[in-house]
């Protein structure tokens, strides 16, 4: 969170190059969407109890469980002059990637608006974007395998009796990449999303700057830690 | 405090809490999935709608999306009307308040 913020910062003022970026979360984390609840949405202590990080997104949407194996997260942080103006129709710009990478390791998956993916009618993707000082940050996970079980223990239930039934409900209603074919390895599944994020674009690989890096580092001590920013709702 | 949820049909979930004094609204507090572009322009609608009466709560809410120069994703300004009005129901205690 805190280097997505950082690289936009430094985008505005024209210190970086739009980038794109693929990363995994480690350990295990529950973001959560701007706007909602941090005690209404998650349960802190099971959390606190197995190591798993909790954090704020600067996006809204909902709050996602982001196993530290199962997922492919990424970010697109540019201008927002590169995007339709329309918020759906940038989400439909960045999402065809995704569908474009999906695609290529023989997965045929869809947009569904507001800012999901879906295969077999199943969500595969989720995305969610902010616009700040003219930057564009998009960011969305792709699941390569599933843990609903976990997802629902660190998630809170309004009612503790439906649990069971919302876990199987949200396998009916989530898949992942392994769910679709199990012979795909991760590798092979990340270098098909990239290689569709990348095409049509001038491109370079590169690391973070050494300005980017302390910035982020800052965020992450002085914001995206901190109790004021987790539970300002 | 009232607090009442709404998944809205093909928009995010919402939940709303709200104190009236009277039938003046003296402090709400809209949470959820939504999105909304910039992200401060919540903060100001809440500002904004405290104080406000509930009666014609629809048209003021209204109102306030078209001024607010933002634009919000998951709910629409009757959405919301709807939730402050059944908010007021329940501190109410009767249903006599139309939707």
């Amino acid at each position: 969170m805190a280097l997505d913020e950082a690289v936009c910062n430094a985008i505005a003022e024209g210190n970086s190059n739009p980038t794109i970026r693929f990363y995994t979360w480690n350990p295990s984390a529950v973001s959560i969407g701007y706007f909602q609840e941090l005690l209404r949405e998650v349960d802190i202590d099971f959390c606190a109890k197995n190591g798993i990080d909790i954090v704020r997104r600067r996006t809204g949407g909902g709050a996602v469980y982001h196993d530290s194996k199962g997922e492919i997260t990424y970010s697109v942080l540019a201008s927002e002059d590169y995007f339709p103006r329309g918020i759906i129709d940038s989400y439909k710009v960045m999402c065809g990637w995704i569908i474009e990478g999906l695609r290529g390791l023989g997965i045929e998956a869809e947009f569904k608006p507001i800012n999901d993916i879906v295969a077999n009618g199943k969500k595969i993707s989720g995305n969610a974007q902010t616009r700040r000082n003219g930057i564009l940050q998009q960011h969305g996970t792709i699941l390569y395998s599933l843990d609903v079980d976990m997802m629902f223990r660190c998630l809170k239930v309004s009612d503790e009796k439906i649990r069971d039934k919302m876990i199987s409900t949200a396998k009916e209603r989530v898949t992942s990449i392994r769910d679709i074919d199990s012979s795909i390895d991760f590798d092979r599944a990340y270098l098909s999303i990239l290689h569709a994020f990348c095409k049509d674009k001038e491109f370079y690989f590169g690391d973070f700057s050494e300005s980017e890096l302390e910035e982020a580092k800052h965020l992450a001590e002085t914001k995206y830690s901190s109790r004021e920013w987790n539970y300002w709702r | 405090m009232v607090l009442v949820e709404r998944k809205i049909p093909n928009g995010k979930l919402v939940r709303v809490e709200v104190d009236f004094t009277d039938n003046r609204i003296s402090h709400l507090k809209i949470t959820g999935d939504f999105f909304v572009h910039p992200e401060n322009a919540l903060l100001t609608l809440e500002k904004k709608l405290e104080g406000s009466n509930v009666e014609g709560i629809k048209e003021t809410v209204k109102k306030l999306f078209a001024t607010l120069n933002a634009e919000i994703i998951g709910f629409s300004h009757d959405d919301l009307s709807s939730i402050i009005l059944e908010c007021y129901r329940i501190a109410r205690g009767n249903s006599s308040v139309h939707k």
